[in-house]
């Protein structure tokens, strides 16, 4: 029977790409001075259980690449080579090398041969330097050279490789690498079978060979490297002197290549994927697509529509059965919200997918710039929706860029103000009623309103008379363009971070504030909603339409006397609002629709905020509060200037909701004008 | 005395071919993804050559399929007469042939004549 692989390989690269994330985190761990066995047997197994899954199906060039790597760590493993920062620095660039071999493999793009092959070259000179330095005793074969020495036993090996050696991977070179780090080696290469250079087909194995390696190591151990290379070649391996046959075991007995299949190697350890689904049911898990999960939230949404209109329905049946409808309709309800808080859970994922990029960023960026930086990460278990989380990854990117760039001072500096020589980064998520916020806080030198105002200043973006307080000027390096290095590198310095970053945080529903104090550091809070397929609305009614207004962007609502309204150049209102002048919006003229409330004292001022600003929309009236379901406007329709989304009310008509970011940006521009 | 030790010389001259030699760069990528381009290249050595040299300068990295090849070169080599050196040798391309019991191949020379 032949099973078909590829219904198994989705499996094999996520569990691949979640086994790299604890390979790198074990890695960052990982002291050059006093390594951790555990860690480095997390590390071995993770390479080895991707060569595994890789060589069951085929990904030779994957299969090559952590033979190679799983060599060096054995090494590590058995303390022949001591644990080295440059080691460490190798192994880290092989998480990267193996994220993008598999990311390409499972993207049908080709691999970056170059990069590949270069780094598998660094990784096999490390291994030859160790085994040609293997007379200089170091101290880890000090120390094994103290335990009592096994008996030494002449081991004959017979390998006769299938023609496709090469091609899966395999090279024997490596092989024969391993094997002459156990003893004695002596190889009798065969040529019977080479051709004429003109005839053979040079990526096929031609060759065979004897060894004979005098060793106190158990056959299983010399087995053990032939492990992944049974398929494809005939095995014998005795002890010299010695009739009898070699124990027979399934993986010693000399398989011809031709006569199996990729298919028959689930055999092989590690777990081969029928297994390792097994044990993920086992575990209590089931892997499901994402686009499964957005469709059973969209059914769900639906269903809350329906319920919407049933309620309304209800109202305007009498009789009866009416009481038994209504409370029948209040049971929906209950379930209904049971079910979607469910469906919405499924959808959470912790921040730690998020904050697990920050440990190899921060120590990459520290040695960049000759910092010394210590990451503490705190409320990773934190759950957040999930395409929240795709989409805050890249302003936290920028935000930790530019507290180390900008924030955390060299070590001199730090000692020569009393501080302690390791700069701080505090990454921290928390629930915080509706919202999640995150923290990123730096214990550095903080912002230099000085200099930030004096560049504000420069750029014309701050009058020369202009008196800000230490808030305002904090707000300034959210302006589009704006940075305070005076060399651009490639770290920072452009000033294309902070708008960007305010405004991939708008553009989620959320915000970001900074706090500062002078030579203690920096802290950066944002504020996003838990999800972005409901939101909490606010309904306001202008003229004959419902809009929306995300409660997370409403700060309140007043109704205005017409004393309190400024008019002031080409027609444009504004009204004091806690110390400060806030622009009115007419959104019914904005959207061009009829108001019934055309004085301001006539309808209600809803005051927003968003993109660093706050605005008043005039309405003409409240509606009420409620929870929505988003639809998206551009997967359906286009963007609308002005509009986020859409939702369907319980009526069955259509509201819009209103992307308060986007109305503060056009109002800006229009005061810009 | 000196003339008939001049004209023994010339006659040496005019009954052997020139000595001719090709020199065969190794390109830095010698793994199974060139070795095509590389057998193309080892098969394209002219009949007359009597020294092949095979510089290794600018390879960077390298597999047992590219040794083999140069095994079978080497031999080949051998039979026909022809020398066979190499340049540039570097002790990871030395060891691999060690390893894989490939060094008398590669270093063999062709019989004195």
């Amino acid at each position: 029977m032949t099973i078909d692989l590829t219904q198994f390989h989705d499996a094999f690269f996520d569990e691949s790409f979640e086994a790299l994330d604890s390979m790198e985190s074990a890695l960052l761990k990982l002291d050059a001075g006093s390594p951790d066995a555990e860690a480095i047997n997390t590390i071995f197994r993770v390479a080895h259980s991707i060569k595994g899954g890789a060589a069951t199906f085929g990904f030779a060039e994957i299969t090559s690449f952590t033979h190679s790597l799983e060599t060096l760590l054995e090494e590590l493993r058995s303390k022949r080579i001591a644990v080295s920062q440059r080691i460490c620095d190798q192994l880290l660039k092989s998480v990267d090398v193996l994220r993008s071999m598999l990311g390409a493999t499972k993207t049908k793009q080709p691999i970056d041969a170059q990069a590949v092959a270069d780094l598998q070259f660094e990784i096999e000179l490390i291994i030859v330097h160790r085994a040609g330095s293997a007379a200089a005793p170091d101290e880890s074969s000090a120390a094994s050279s103290a335990e009592p020495p096994g008996r030494l036993v002449e081991w004959l090996i017979e390998l006769r490789p299938g023609p496709e050696f090469f091609e899966r991977g395999t090279d024997p070179v490596r092989i024969f690498r391993e094997l002459a780090v156990l003893g004695n080696l002596l190889v009798t290469a065969h040529l019977e079978a080479l051709p004429s250079c003109e005839e053979m087909q040079p990526r096929r194995c031609y060759l065979s060979w004897s060894l004979s390696l005098v060793s106190d190591v158990p056959e299983s151990t010399i087995r053990e490297i032939f492990e992944w290379v049974n398929a494809d070649c005939e095995l014998s391996v005795k002890a010299s002197g010695s009739t009898l046959p070699p124990p027979r075991s399934a993986e010693s007995v000399p398989v011809p290549a031709a006569a199996v299949p990729v298919a028959a190697a689930p055999s092989v350890e590690p777990v081969a994927p029928a297994a390792q689904s097994a044990n993920a049911a086992d575990s209590g898990s089931i892997r499901v697509g994402v686009e499964k999960i957005d469709e059973l939230i969209n059914t769900v949404g639906e269903l809350v529509i329906t319920h919407a209109m049933l309620g309304q329905i209800s109202h305007a049946i009498a009789g009866p059965a009416s009481e038994a409808l209504r409370t029948a309709i209040q049971q929906l309800e209950r379930n209904m919200r049971q079910l979607q808080e469910s469906v919405m859970r499924v959808r959470m994922l912790p921040i730690s997918a998020v904050f697990s990029r920050f440990p190899r960023m921060v120590r990459d960026l520290g040695q960049r710039l000759g910092k010394q930086v210590e990451l503490k990460i705190t409320g990773e278990t934190t759950e957040l929706d999930k395409t929240v989380l795709e989409k805050i990854g890249d302003p936290l990117v920028h935000l930790v860029r530019n507290c180390i760039d900008h924030g955390i001072e060299s070590s001199s500096i730090r000692a020569a103000a009393g501080k302690p020589p390791v700069g701080t980064l505090h990454m921290n998520a928390s629930h915080r009623g509706g919202s999640i916020c995150i923290e990123v806080r730096d214990d550095g030198a903080g912002l230099d309103c000085d200099r930030i105002l004096a560049k504000a200043r420069a750029a014309g973006l701050v009058g020369a008379n202009d008196n800000l307080t230490a808030e305002e000027i904090h707000e300034l390096i959210f302006l589009p363009g704006f940075t305070t290095a005076e060399i651009t590198t490639d770290v920072s310095g452009r000033g294309v971070g902070m708008d960007v970053v305010r405004r991939n945080v708008s553009d989620l529903g959320g915000k970001i504030e900074v706090q500062s104090e002078p030579g203690r550091g920096a802290l950066f809070l944002i504020t996003l909603p838990l999800t972005l397929a409901i939101v909490d609305g606010l309904s306001v009614a202008v003229g004959d339409q419902t809009y929306i207004l995300p409660m997370m962007s409403t700060i309140e609502s007043l109704r205005l006397s017409p004393t309190q309204v400024t008019t002031i150049v080409d027609g444009r209102e504004v009204f004091a609002f806690r110390n400060e002048y806030l622009p009115i919006i007419r959104l019914y003229r904005f959207f061009g629709l009829t108001s019934r409330a055309r004085a301001l004292h006539e309808g209600l001022v809803v005051v927003v905020e968003g993109a660093g600003r706050r605005i008043g929309l005039f309405v003409d009236d409240l509606l009420g509060q409620q929870q929505v379901v988003i639809k998206s406007l551009e997967t359906n329709y286009g963007h609308v200037a002005g509009i986020a989304a859409a939702t369907i009310l319980g009526d069955g008509s259509v509201a819009l909701i209103l992307d308060v970011p986007d109305l503060i940006r056009g109002a800006s521009r229009r005061e810009a004008a | 005395m000196k003339p008939a030790r001049k004209t023994v010389r010339r006659v040496r001259k005019a009954s052997q071919p020139a000595a001719r030699s090709e020199v065969i760069a190794l390109p830095a990528d010698c793994t199974l993804r060139n070795i095509n381009a590389l057998r193309e290249r080892l098969c394209a050595v002219p009949a007359d050559v009597t020294n092949i040299t095979l510089d290794l300068r600018q390879m960077e990295r390298f597999d047992t399929a590219t040794l083999q090849l140069v095994a079978a070169f080497a031999r080949d080599q051998v039979r026909r007469g022809i020398n066979l050196l190499t340049c540039g040798n570097r002790p990871v391309w030395d060891e691999a042939a060690e390893l894989l019991g490939l060094s008398a191949t590669l270093a063999a020379r062709a019989p004195t004549p």
